[in-house]
């Protein structure tokens, strides 16, 4: 039996989380200028404060994911400096254990996907860490955002993956299950903070499981039979060739290293990138084997819905809608899925 | 009175059934019904789909510059901002007149647009366009005002220190992620290789959590289209992150405004006013120039 524990309200434990702020640093998903995301504990104002208890709690997911977490936008890994003849590294502060409160169920399955990528053989060093030192609270959802399809993925809202589980009581409370040994970890840190109480009851969801309703292998077959359809072109006449939908999905993680110095120093860094630019796959000498939008659109769509079902067994698709969301033009995994037509749901 | 959606189907299967126009460049219904995206029609029955409301903020010129455009004779609905940008884009030989036939729309205004309740060119000028269709229903239009003052939220920047003002705009930078949204949507940015898709200058970096990153971007493209600005607010609308790029471009354009007098991009003629200069202007970069 996993530990529960809960509190009178979400402000109760970012009191608490503030009272850990010597061991884990805390962010939480809020709002800053309408947009929202998640924002250090330590910076926010108290009306991002107050913001949290709806938003961390709502039933969507925050604009930005959790990826830049475990894989930021940009970072850096080597730093280093010439002295003399010599070129030598400098030290990169070590980071601290990190808190986030409020991830979505989407964005935790989001994870699950690319851990499969980073750490597989050979691992990802700069993202193990991070995974390593990260403790996440997932806020169960109580209905469907507006653009959000996780069901279609098999997706329930209480996160199997999250180090805690944290779901609304009937007026303010906030409860909270260990799903993991950092999980218990925290519960225990949380108990030694005062304001929380064991409990063996918690409101259950709506559901707390879900089955895939469309067939990875039916949706994988019916890419396999389109890779010359001309509605690969269709699309990118309205394409704008722009990072949005890669930049803001949860399951995107394709970077570049670069490295940048001035004078006697420099860093050597990597950041995102997007299969949607075409200096992507832009080869020294010029040569580009996806010169057209078109073809850089169908390779997005093919990695989501085909390669990696190949490579990995699932759609590389969460469901979470932030395509359908931000793409200025209305093409989204959703979108797509229904021009592809065919039967492509689990019988 | 017809609904103009209706009348637009018309014209545009018209055109494509007497074979004037190759593609008909319109919007449709998106997949959630309160938006409508672009949609390109080939074929009389595509027609169908084209729809046109308050929703149908896109600029569509933009698209004539991609390759999939080239050579086909494109008819393309345009507003009263769009048509600037065409203007402007034809004036600075990026599209040829003869290549496209101008839907003109007289615009109902779009909904959330920071810019359509002061909007003084709603529709394009008829002897411009090759069709204008008129007649959306009052109770869709917006309650447009030339009198109301545009933008107020510039005043309001304004009159903030130096230090929050910095504090605001390093705020809004800092979330963004360089997805380019802002520049790929916007009409008048018209390059045909972007100073930002190129691997030098050596100053101009990938990193996403440098601000000097971040100014280089905003301010070069705030320089590069502010004169050029014709006030559709797509960098606004588009940007996920929210970063209120349409105040920047209008508060330089009132700035450039007191140098050079009052300049309409798309609607005066060329030259814009930081597309060329005169010995006698001033020179804030130069020595004798700093006040």
């Amino acid at each position: 039996m996993r530990a529960s524990i809960k509190t009178e309200s979400l402000e109760s434990l970012l009191t608490a989380c503030e009272g850990l702020a010597n061991k884990y640093r805390t962010f939480v998903s809020t709002s800053e200028d309408g947009v929202t995301g998640f924002r250090p504990l330590d910076h926010m104002t108290k009306e991002q404060r107050q913001a949290a208890a709806t938003i961390a709690l709502d039933n969507k997911p925050t604009v930005g994911s959790i990826k830049s977490f475990f894989f930021p936008d940009s970072e850096i890994y080597i730093k280093f400096a010439r002295q003399g003849r010599k070129v030598e590294q400098t030290k990169l502060e070590v980071m601290g254990r990190q808190l986030i409160l409020g991830v979505k169920a989407c964005d935790l399955k989001s994870v699950e996907m690319i851990d499969k990528v980073f750490l597989s053989e050979p691992v990802d060093n700069l993202y193990l860490e991070k995974r390593e030192k990260t403790t996440v609270i997932a806020a169960v959802c109580h209905q469907f955002g507006e653009t959000c399809s996780c069901h279609e993925f098999g997706i329930a809202p209480v996160a199997s993956a999250a180090d805690l589980v944290l779901r609304r009581g009937s007026v303010d409370e906030v409860y909270l299950t260990a799903q993991t040994a950092k999980g218990e970890e925290l519960v225990g840190d949380l108990l030694a903070q005062g304001c929380f109480v064991v409990c063996e009851h918690m409101p259950r969801s709506v559901y707390e499981s879900a089955s895939p309703q469309l067939s990875a292998m039916q949706v994988q077959k019916r890419m396999d039979e389109l890779f010359e359809s001309p509605l690969w072109d269709k699309l990118a006449k309205t394409c704008l060739g722009c990072g949005t939908c890669t930049y803001y999905c949860p399951t995107c993680h394709c970077y570049d290293i670069r490295d940048f110095s001035r004078r006697d120093q420099g860093v050597r860094y990597r950041t995102w990138d997007s299969c949607m630019f075409s200096n992507f796959t832009n080869m020294a000498g010029g040569h580009n084997p996806r010169p057209t939008r078109s073809d850089r659109l169908r390779n997005r769509f093919f990695h989501k819905l085909n390669y990696f079902v190949k490579k990995h067994g699932e759609l590389a698709c969460v469901g979470c809608g932030r395509c359908a969301e931000l793409c200025p033009v209305g093409i989204s995994i959703s979108s797509v899925l229904k021009e592809i037509g065919g039967d492509l749901h689990e019988s | 009175m017809r609904e103009i959606g209706e009348v637009l189907r018309g014209v545009a299967s018209k055109l494509l059934n007497s074979g004037e126009v190759d593609l008909v460049l319109g919007y449709t219904r998106g997949e959630s019904s309160h938006v409508s995206v672009p949609y390109v029609a080939t074929s009389p029955e595509e027609t169908g789909n084209l729809c046109f409301d308050g929703t149908s903020s896109m600029a569509l010129s933009k698209y004539l510059l991609q390759d999939n455009f080239a050579g086909k004779k494109t008819a393309l609905i345009v507003k009263g901002c769009d048509y600037r940008a065409v203007k402007l884009s034809i004036s600075e030989n990026r599209i040829e007149r003869g290549q496209v036939y101008l839907i003109g729309v007289d615009c109902p205004g779009m909904h959330q647009s920071p810019f359509c309740m002061s909007c003084e060119y709603k529709s394009p000028p008829a002897d411009a366009v090759d069709v204008l269709l008129t007649g959306v229903e009052a109770a869709t239009r917006l309650e447009v005002s030339s009198h109301r003052r545009a933008l107020p939220e510039i005043e309001a920047i304004e009159r903030m220190s130096e230090h929050d003002r910095f504090e605001y705009w390093k705020r809004q930078f800092n979330r963004c992620k360089h997805c380019y949204t802002c520049r790929n949507a916007c009409p008048v940015c018209t390059c045909r290789v972007c100073l930002f898709d190129r691997e030098n200058p050596e100053f101009i970096d990938a990193a996403k959590d440098q601000l000097a990153q971040h100014q280089f971007y905003h301010v070069i493209r705030a320089f590069h289209v502010a004169d050029r600005c014709v006030g559709c607010g797509e960098c606004a609308r588009v940007c996920p992150e929210g970063v209120p790029l349409h105040l920047l471009h209008q508060k330089l354009q009132r700035e450039l405004d007191k140098f050079y007098g009052r300049y309409r991009a798309g609607i005066d003629e060329l030259p814009t006013p930081l597309s060329h200069a005169h010995a006698h202007e001033p020179d804030f970069f130069g020595k004798v120039g700093k006040q």
